[in-house]
């Protein structure tokens, strides 16, 4: 466990450990003997990781120099990780509830995924992926939610169709981030008339925050809805933020929603400014 | 190519101080690379930003893992370190604008994979920037590296 290792090592010389990341990747490659000497690294882009690592693989795709990626994401939660979070005064003394208006933080969760991805996909696909890293404060992303909406435009501009029919938000149901994420979405979708604004679900109160790996829990999620046309609410948030404008599916207006879903649009944000966001559809979407 | 060791011993108000937020907290890491694009004048931007940034930190946040831990890991100042892309928000903050940052990890051969893909990136029409952040065996100094592609 690469938290405990961490915390185990503390004692010795940090300058001279190997990062234990990279030992993980060796090991699992050569595990795995059938895969050659592939293409591999580690993708540590905080609490985007997943997003990002599905950008790089994403590039490529395009650059057409793989057929084929292995995207594996993962966090563990260990007296590191929870000590960390417990000094910044966001986890929850109740439960998660994102974009309630009595949240009061986040949970932690702990997640391992992995995804094989083709370029020739036939079901469902990625459409696309965008990152933007804002030089504003470390842990907090800026207030009128620049940076994730400058990720919205770049998503519009590289799919040949941009109609989300649902977002998967990011919520970790803390006060600031929720917020900034509403004010992101609000920002963009009223200034484009052409596009409706989508209802909004997450799976951070059900699964807790796994970091890391949260981008490809909601990928996954996402798929789910995709295939089953069954969308979740948020179903621990029961008291609606009047200071927030997007619309949040909660346990009844989940039962009502009808709308068939042929895009889905997932959101993740973490420490160092780091937003993104993953358009993924249904392949004959993109028709 | 620039590269820079930057001195840690004594951390004086910088000349940089109002571009960063609470600069005085900085790991060792994100303060060399503050010194270093403020010796580097900011890298004269006179031409457009690059389309990704590459972050190159071989020993990842290593150095701020033990910080924290050593702390007594109740120090959220400490804490938000503890992750090796944490310095790309230094860098835009110093720089002015945001971007897109891979931030790559693959142990030893961290800046050479960096370096490759860097490489092969600009053949196919992208501008690429690494940052790279050397990992010193002494706690005096932090060696900085950047690379246009």
């Amino acid at each position: 466990v690469i938290e405990d290792f961490i915390w185990q090592q503390s004692a010795e010389d940090a300058r001279k450990i190997e990062d234990p990341f990279a030992v993980v990747l060796n090991d699992f490659i050569s595990a795995a003997p059938e895969l050659g000497q592939p293409l591999s690294c580690n993708i540590s882009n905080a609490c985007a990781s997943s997003h990002v690592a599905l950008e790089y693989a994403q590039d490529l795709f395009a650059m057409g120099r793989i057929d084929y990626a292995i995207v594996i994401a993962a966090d563990l939660i260990g007296p590191f990780v929870y000590q960390g979070f417990y000094s910044l005064k966001v986890l929850s003394q109740t439960q998660n509830k994102p974009f309630s208006a009595d949240r009061d933080g986040l949970q932690l969760g702990e997640a391992i995924t992995m995804m094989v991805l083709t370029k020739t996909p036939t079901a469902l696909q990625i459409a696309g992926v965008a990152s933007d890293t804002e030089g504003t404060s470390i842990t907090r992303p800026s207030m009128n939610g620049a940076s994730l909406a400058k990720t919205f435009e770049i998503l519009q501009k590289s799919v040949s169709k941009f109609q989300p029919d649902l977002i998967v938000a990011h919520g970790t149901g803390t006060k600031f981030n929720d917020m900034a994420e509403d004010r992101a979405l609000h920002s963009f979708f009223s200034k484009n008339d052409s596009l409706r604004a989508p209802a909004v679900t997450n799976t951070k109160w059900s699964l807790g925050h796994t970091l890391g790996a949260s981008g490809m829990i909601d990928l996954i999620a996402a798929c789910e809805i995709l295939k089953s046309g069954k969308v979740f609410p948020i179903a621990a948030t029961t008291k609606s933020d009047t200071t927030l404008t997007m619309n949040y599916l909660n346990s009844t207006t989940a039962r009502d929603f009808q709308n068939p879903v042929q895009q889905v649009l997932i959101n993740s944000l973490g420490f160092g400014g780091v937003h993104a966001s993953l358009l993924v559809q249904k392949a004959e979407a993109s028709l | 190519v620039k590269k820079i060791t930057v001195p840690l011993q004594e951390r004086p108000e910088p000349a940089w101080k109002n571009k960063v937020d609470r600069w005085y907290q900085l790991d060792e890491m994100s303060y060399a690379f503050c010194v270093a694009l403020h010796e580097w004048n900011y890298l004269n931007q006179t031409t457009a930003p690059p389309d990704v940034i590459l972050l190159a930190i071989a020993g990842a946040s290593n150095v701020a893992d033990q910080d924290f831990i050593s702390s007594g890991a109740q120090s959220p100042a400490k804490f938000v370190y503890t992750l090796p892309n944490i310095s790309a928000s230094v860098i835009f903050q110093m720089l002015g604008f945001s971007g897109k940052v891979f931030c790559f990890n693959k142990g030893s051969e961290t800046l050479k994979f960096s370096l490759d893909e860097a490489a092969t990136m600009a053949k196919y029409g992208k501008k690429v920037w690494v940052f790279a952040s050397a990992l010193s065996p002494s706690m005096q100094e932090r060696e900085i590296q950047w690379f246009e592609f």
